[in-house]
């Protein structure tokens, strides 16, 4: 394999990230982002590879983590001995059985009629996780000492950093694994039932069976995802079996990406950073969420990763450079454009008091900031619609050179 | 034995009647034709078939057991492969990707997951030579969707001639090629179906005449006559419903009845 290079410089970046990001919140963070890339990456084996639009993925995941809550609380209460590092696993095997359960009733179809089962099976398992006490703890969950199963190696788990080196292995084995699922007969064959279901029955094989086998490696690993979850956090609660949870993992992959194995990565490490940095200075972090969900739904279809491949294309063909002087000159009234809009919406958020932004004093009662912020924003607007054609064009010429490129 | 059966096969859409009573039989290693005017069921014949469709009524045998009502791909796992008038293929996937998609069952693979493709030798030296075959290695690594139209449609006839198929059904396999790519297209489809069973539909009377051992000619969902080219093209009766003149002039030169 040519990319086995690529796979040695992630793991050495993931051993050596918590060298220069080693305190506790950090570490936290990046924790996090680990769960959120296996998360998306299983999310996306149905998605990209499978053509299944989910709405309840959230289920498995969810699952998972109480397989591994309740391993964790077993041990504490001294009645099971299973080694934190296995975890993981139990909360794998969790998904798998989840999925075949679930699944073997939902992939029969694929498209919409998949997509209303997934959200009814969703919904429905968010609202048993409030009713079935015993299994699902009700609101509070069930929460698990991690340092209470049997240490191995001498590691206990006490530590962010211990959590973060296992979370990062069993993230890693697992990328490494539906990397290879891709690979596989059952891996490709996904891909041809996503895009033409009938030919490929044609061919000899089943859409359901291969929907099927695709739907339980995403249960596995989203189970695998939701353990280190639990793990992380020590206690799960109905919130991760939840749709909100299910909706987070679809906005990581549409913005990283659908069509690249490497593009819900890239939206699980975005989105999660950005989750935890928004909640520092803003309660409306999930409206900005929601828009940037729309913004990229609109102008960025193929997600970040597509983007950025473009970009990387015209950097080699050297036709980056006819789009830099474009991109300069839409890049101020775009940046005004969006710090307006923000101020607007923080303000709106605000009953009074004053909005402090750097030197800037936003009185929330007064109509001079509103007024201010609009007009500043209907200036940008007008400066930028005149400045956006000549970025189209600079960008179709490109594209045109790109054609001529790509097909000799 | 006849490697296929139809006996009696009819089939319904709604009130609308579109097969009635078609008996018709595939020798192994024969090249059978079906023509017949624009809606004949032609298409819906190759669907019913294939497993598409299930038969209102009527049996349907392959080498001597029943497969109609059998999904299609119970049908294509007991060895017939079939094309599509409007191709249908995988368009994200590339050429070479299609291909070797169309061989992971033939070849035993199936849907495993313990075997990764870039490893497997035998399939993807046969991908390259189904490739090569097709004239199609210029293009291997472009998706399907981005084909031009020629392209497609030698991709759509690999498709169908990947496996070990003992029974092909081509519908309409040169439609819109060029003269050239046609000509092509027909050494190609001479030459993989020399050893298999060959059903055929196909409005180009010259393909027809020149690639089948029978012909069946079918109109208004019923079987007209069924015998070789030469009586089929003096048979008055076809004549009446279908032929007429389009047979003399596009066969081309004088009747050799």
């Amino acid at each position: 394999m040519g990319s086995r290079g690529a796979w040695v410089a992630v793991a050495v970046l993931l051993g050596v990230l918590p060298l220069s990001f080693d305190s506790v919140l950090s570490l936290g963070i990046l924790n996090q982002m680990l769960i959120a890339v296996l998360f998306a990456l299983s999310y996306n084996t149905l998605l990209g590879q499978g053509g299944l639009l989910s709405f309840g993925h959230a289920v498995y995941f969810g699952l998972g983590g109480y397989v591994a809550a309740h391993a964790m609380r077993l041990g504490e209460l001294g009645s099971l001995s299973l080694p934190l590092v296995l975890l993981p696993l139990a909360g794998a095997t969790g998904g798998l059985l989840a999925a075949l359960l679930l699944g073997s009733m939902s992939t029969r179809r694929g498209g919409t009629a998949f997509t209303m089962i997934s959200l009814g099976l969703g919904e429905l398992l968010a609202a048993a996780a409030l009713i079935l006490v015993a299994f699902f703890g009700g609101e509070a969950g069930i929460s698990g000492d991690r340092t209470a199963g049997p240490a191995l190696l001498g590691q206990s788990f006490a530590s962010e950093t211990a959590v973060y080196y296992h979370a990062a292995v069993w993230v890693f084995l697992g990328t490494l694994c539906l990397a290879a699922f891709r690979q596989t007969p059952a891996g490709r064959l996904a891909m041809a039932v996503r895009d033409n279901p009938l030919r490929a029955q044609c061919l000899g094989y089943s859409p359901a069976r291969v929907r099927l086998i695709c739907f339980l490696v995403a249960g596995t690993f989203a189970g695998m995802a939701g353990a280190l979850f639990a793990i992380h956090n020590e206690i799960i609660t109905s919130q991760a079996l939840g749709t909100a949870n299910a909706g987070q993992v679809l906005l990581m992959c549409f913005l990283g990406g659908t069509g690249y194995f490497l593009g819900p990565v890239l939206g699980a490490v975005l989105l999660t950073l950005c989750t935890a940095l928004l909640s520092d200075y803003t309660t409306l972090s999930t409206l900005y969420l929601g828009l940037l969900f729309v913004g990229c739904v609109m102008f960025l279809p193929g997600g970040l990763s597509e983007l950025l491949l473009q970009l990387h294309v015209r950097w080699r063909q050297r036709t980056l450079r006819t789009l830099a002087r474009p991109l300069a000159r839409c890049a101020l009234p775009t940046a005004i454009l969006l710090s307006c809009g923000v101020l607007l919406l923080e303000l709106a958020a605000r009953e009074g008091g004053i909005l402090r932004v750097a030197a800037l004093e936003l009185p929330a009662r007064s109509g001079w900031s509103w007024f201010g912020l609009a007009g500043a924003a209907l200036v940008a607007a007008v400066l930028l619609r005149r400045e956006l054609p000549a970025l189209q064009q600079a960008w179709r010429a490109a594209d045109a050179a790109y054609d001529r490129w790509s097909r000799p | 034995m006849s490697l296929l059966r139809l006996d009696r096969v009819s089939m319904q859409f709604g009130r609308t009647r579109v097969l009635q009573d078609v008996s018709l039989r595939v020798e192994a290693g024969e090249c059978h034709a079906i023509i017949g005017p624009n809606g004949a069921g032609k298409s819906t014949l190759f669907h019913l078939i294939s497993g598409l469709l299930t038969p209102a009524s009527g049996r349907i045998e392959f080498a001597g057991e029943p497969i109609h009502g059998l999904p299609s791909e119970q049908i294509a796992r007991r060895g017939i492969a079939r094309s599509f008038q409007i191709s249908q293929l995988f368009p994200r996937l590339s050429v070479a990707e299609n291909l070797r998609c169309a061989l992971l069952w033939p070849m035993g693979y199936g849907c495993s997951l313990r075997h990764l493709l870039g490893r497997e030798k035998a399939l993807n030296a046969r991908v390259d030579a189904l490739l090569e075959a097709l004239g199609l290695q210029a293009l291997r690594e472009v998706p399907a969707g981005e084909l031009a139209y020629a392209a497609q449609r030698a991709l759509e006839l690999g498709l169908a001639i990947a496996g070990d198929a003992r029974l092909i059904l081509l519908d309409e396999p040169v439609a819109g090629m060029s003269h050239s790519e046609a000509a092509a297209a027909l050494a190609l489809i001479r030459r993989v179906t020399a050893e298999r069973a060959l059903l055929l539909v196909e409005h180009d009377m010259s393909v027809v005449f020149e690639l089948a051992d029978r012909i069946t000619v079918l109109a208004q969902g019923e079987v007209i006559a069924t015998d070789t080219p030469a009586r089929i093209r003096a048979n008055p009766r076809v004549q009446e419903v279908y032929l007429g003149s389009t047979v003399a002039a596009e066969a081309g030169g004088p009747r050799d009845a």
